[in-house]
């Protein structure tokens, strides 16, 4: 019994001190950038180089599936991604499938972002926004096969006949390049549904589902972006220090440090299950 | 006065955020509150998305004399029966259409684009010329592969010196175990950031 509540004191105990070093070295580098370097990931420069070897006027399909619990992860790369391809003269049609709080979070978090960035072009002839289409894989297979059977008309109600941008494009097939942000449930769903077409595909993948898709890459998969790391070294490549960047410090300190306390406890536990048993 | 709504958004996301961080301490009232209200807030959006979805593919269409989307609706319809005890096997129409085109899609999707295209993957050169890395990248993944597949072998009996082929493929799996974990730990830690900074920078305009 007095051993249990010894180890409860001591585990309490760490939790604090965990806590503690954490929430220090999350709050200083927020307030205090260090400006740490951002190397730059292979996979990030090759997600990088795919767009810049689009040719202007190139049709890119930005599938948006960032809900709100992954807005942390991919809000600032769908924004850095975003703000490239209008940048650089291409025409893009946003896809709201599978996530049902994508189209909602677009409106609220990224559209204000782009639009106080001044990136935002003529909306009907270089850019569409379509909305959000429930199915989940259903949908999509539908959307990809035939987009003008499945959506008549755009986020903001006009027909999308209506729209220059949609011009010629019917289907997956009429597009460039596929770009997702999305977890692994649009992911697996564009993998079945998209990638069978044949059309270069590219994501931002969450950091934790890095494992699920890496296997993937590069055959299904040109290029997997990772994570808010990814999106960080994205921002670095393209120039415009975003949600990412500022995070990156953050990133580093708080990071190092569970890499020091997973190394440190478990030495305290070899110490503690061998050395002390043995004394 | 003008209200400011977004002034109002930064505080209520505030006071959730940091009710949801109390849960470091112990589940108490605060917490309780902010996950009931979270959960139901959550609700009301998917069911007010599925309303709209209703209305715009279902009866605006039947308004405007699109009949097609009768069969649609109809059997969108009969997955209500289910409440009631003496209908529910109705229920069962609109669910296995559902099931069946959905495994249907997949399993055409499956074969192309993750198994065929996933051996293809496999199909690379232990040795790559002028390229050490990628040569140890090419057998790490080949290895790991035939390894972790014989794990799987039920049907024949591995024993010495065979039986390395197991151990190999339990270490694999163990490695991409590790790093899974490993990388959860870090899209957790991604969110705690997020927040934290929205606190920081947003709500109290500290930095």
């Amino acid at each position: 019994m007095g051993v249990a509540k010894e180890q409860k004191r001591r585990g309490n105990r760490d939790k604090i001190v965990l806590w503690g070093v954490l929430i220090i070295l999350t709050i200083i580098p927020i307030i205090r950038p260090l400006g740490l370097p951002i190397p730059i990931d292979p996979m990030t420069q090759e997600f990088y180089n795919i767009i810049e070897d689009l040719p202007p006027g190139g049709k890119v399909w930005l599938g948006n599936a960032v809900g709100s619990g992954i807005i942390a992860e991919q809000l600032p790369g769908i924004l850095g991604c975003a703000t490239r391809l209008f940048e650089k003269d291409l025409k893009i049609v946003i896809f709201n499938i599978i996530d049902i709080e994508a189209e909602t979070i677009f409106a609220q978090r990224s559209m204000p972002e782009l639009e106080n960035r001044g990136v935002l072009k003529e909306y009907g002839k270089d850019w569409a926004w379509l909305p959000y289409v429930p199915g989940v894989e259903t949908a999509l297979a539908a959307v990809a096969a035939d987009i003008r059977a499945t959506i008549t008309v755009d986020h903001y109600g006009t027909p999308i006949d209506q729209l220059e941008v949609m011009e010629g494009i019917n289907s997956v097939n009429d597009f460039d390049l596929v770009i997702l942000f999305g977890h692994t449930t649009p992911f697996f769903a564009y993998i079945r549904q998209i990638v069978p077409s044949g059309v270069p595909f590219i994501t931002q993948g969450l950091t934790m589902d890095l494992p699920l898709m890496m296997p993937y890459y590069p055959i299904q998969a040109k290029a997997i972006m990772k994570g808010l790391n990814g999106a960080a070294e994205y921002e670095s490549l393209i120039g415009w220090p975003g949600l990412a960047i500022s995070a990156s410090d953050v990133l580093n300190t708080t990071h190092s440090w569970v890499f020091i306390a997973v190394i440190g406890g478990n030495i305290f536990y070899l110490y503690n299950t061998y050395v002390r048993r043995e004394e | 006065m003008a209200i400011d709504w977004n002034i109002i958004g930064i505080w209520i996301g505030a006071f959730y955020t940091i009710g949801f961080f109390t849960l470091a301490i112990g589940v108490n009232p605060w917490l309780r509150f902010v996950e009931s209200t979270w959960l139901g807030a959550v609700v009301g959006f998917a069911f007010a998305v599925g309303v709209k979805n209703i209305l715009s593919l279902g009866i605006n269409p039947l308004m405007k004399g699109d009949v097609s989307v009768v069969i649609a609706l109809a059997l969108g319809a009969l997955l209500f029966s289910r409440f009631i005890n003496q209908y529910r096997h109705f229920s069962k129409w609109g669910v296995a259409l559902m099931v069946g085109v959905g495994s249907g899609l997949g399993i055409r999707g499956a074969v192309d684009g993750m198994l065929l295209k996933q051996i293809e993957a496999t199909f690379i050169s232990p040795i790559v010329i002028g390229d050490l890395w990628q040569s140890i990248n090419n057998i790490i993944i080949i290895v790991m592969v035939l390894t972790t597949l014989s794990y799987f072998v039920f049907s024949f009996e591995f024993k010495k010196p065979s039986d390395i082929l197991l151990k190999l493929g339990r270490w694999s799996m163990m490695i991409a175990f590790g790093a899974a974990f490993g990388n959860t730990v870090t899209f957790r830690f991604n969110l705690f950031i997020e927040r934290f900074t929205f606190l920081i920078r947003t709500w109290l305009q500290i930095a």
